[in-house]
C-alpha cells in the first residue's frame, strides 16, 4: 500500500544585472514522480518607489528532457508579504532522473528612486510528490 | 469529530542575522499537524529574507532556504485561513527540530517570532 506525501524543493535563482538571462537546469530526486504545484517569489526586500510591482520577469521552465512545458509565466513583486502564499496548481509527471531547465528573463523594473537597479533572489518552490511505502 | 487544537512555539531572535537551532514536542494528545502559521511582530521587513528549516519526527517539512513569509499573511485573511496546510505529519509526541535565520531587516532587535501549529484528531 502507497501514501503520498508532499516533498518541498526550493530553487534560489540570483539577478544580478539589468535584463539578464539566467539559465535554468537541475534535477529532482529520483524518488519524486510528479510536480503538484509551483510559487514563485522574491526573498529580498527591495527598495523599490512601488509597492507591487506586477511584472519584473519571465520564467520558462520544461521537465522531462523538455518534453513538457508546464510553466511560462510573468513573476511579480510586492513589499506587501502579507497576502496567502497558494501554489499554483501544475499536476505534472516527472520521469526518473530527468532534468528540469528553462530559462528566467529579468525585465529590468526593480529599480530604486535614483533609476538603479535592485539585484534580487528569485526563489523557485516546487511541490513534488513523493510516493511513499506504508 | 476533529477535535483541533493550536500549539504555540516562540523563538526569540536576539540580533540581526542570527541563526536559531529550537526543538519542541507536539501535544501527545493530537494525532496529526495540519498546519503552520508564522507571526513576527513588526510590520513586514522582517519576513524578508529570514528562513525556517524545519523536521517533524525527523521527516524533513521545509528544506533549506524556506522562506518564513511562506507561512505569514496578513489581517486581510481570515484567521481561519492563514495556516499553510501542505502537510500531514504525525504528532502525538513528535518531535519538532528546526533553525530559524534571521535575515536582517527587522525593525528592531531582539524580536520572536511565533509559531502556530495546527494540531487535530484528540487521542
Amino acid at each position: 500500500m502507497s501514501k503520498e506525501r508532499i516533498k518541498l524543493r526550493v530553487i534560489s535563482i540570483e539577478v544580478s544585472e539589468e535584463n539578464q538571462i539566467v539559465p535554468i537546469d537541475f534535477k529532482l530526486a529520483n524518488d519524486i514522480d510528479s510536480c503538484k504545484g509551483i510559487f514563485v517569489t522574491v526573498k529580498e526586500y527591495l527598495d523599490t518607489p512601488n509597492i507591487h510591482i506586477p511584472q519584473i520577469g519571465e520564467l520558462s521552465l520544461m521537465f522531462n528532457a523538455k518534453t513538457k512545458h508546464p510553466i511560462h509565466l510573468t513573476t511579480e513583486y510586492s513589499k506587501n508579504p502579507f497576502h496567502k502564499k497558494e501554489f499554483l496548481d501544475l499536476d505534472c509527471s516527472i520521469e526518473p532522473n530527468a532534468n528540469i531547465t528553462g530559462f528566467y528573463t529579468d525585465y529590468g523594473k526593480t529599480k530604486n528612486r535614483e533609476n538603479l537597479f535592485l539585484p534580487y533572489t528569485l526563489v523557485i518552490y516546487m511541490a513534488c510528490n513523493l510516493p511513499t511505502v506504508i | 469529530m476533529s477535535d483541533i487544537k493550536y500549539q504555540l512555539l516562540k523563538i526569540k531572535i536576539a540580533e540581526s542575522g542570527v541563526s536559531i537551532k529550537f526543538s519542541a514536542d507536539t501535544d501527545k494528545k493530537y494525532k496529526r499537524l495540519k498546519g503552520i502559521f508564522a507571526s513576527l511582530p513588526d510590520t513586514g521587513n522582517a519576513l524578508f529574507g529570514s528562513t525556517l528549516e524545519l523536521r517533524v519526527a525527523d521527516v524533513e517539512v521545509f528544506p533549506e532556504e524556506f522562506e518564513i513569509k511562506m507561512l505569514s499573511c496578513g489581517q486581510n485573511v481570515s484567521p481561519n485561513e492563514r495556516f499553510y496546510t501542505q502537510l500531514d505529519e504525525e504528532a502525538e509526541g513528535s518531535r519538532i527540530e528546526g533553525r530559524y535565520i534571521d535575515g536582517g531587516n527587522a525593525a528592531a532587535y531582539p524580536y520572536t517570532a511565533k509559531l502556530y501549529l495546527l494540531l487535530q484528531e484528540k487521542v
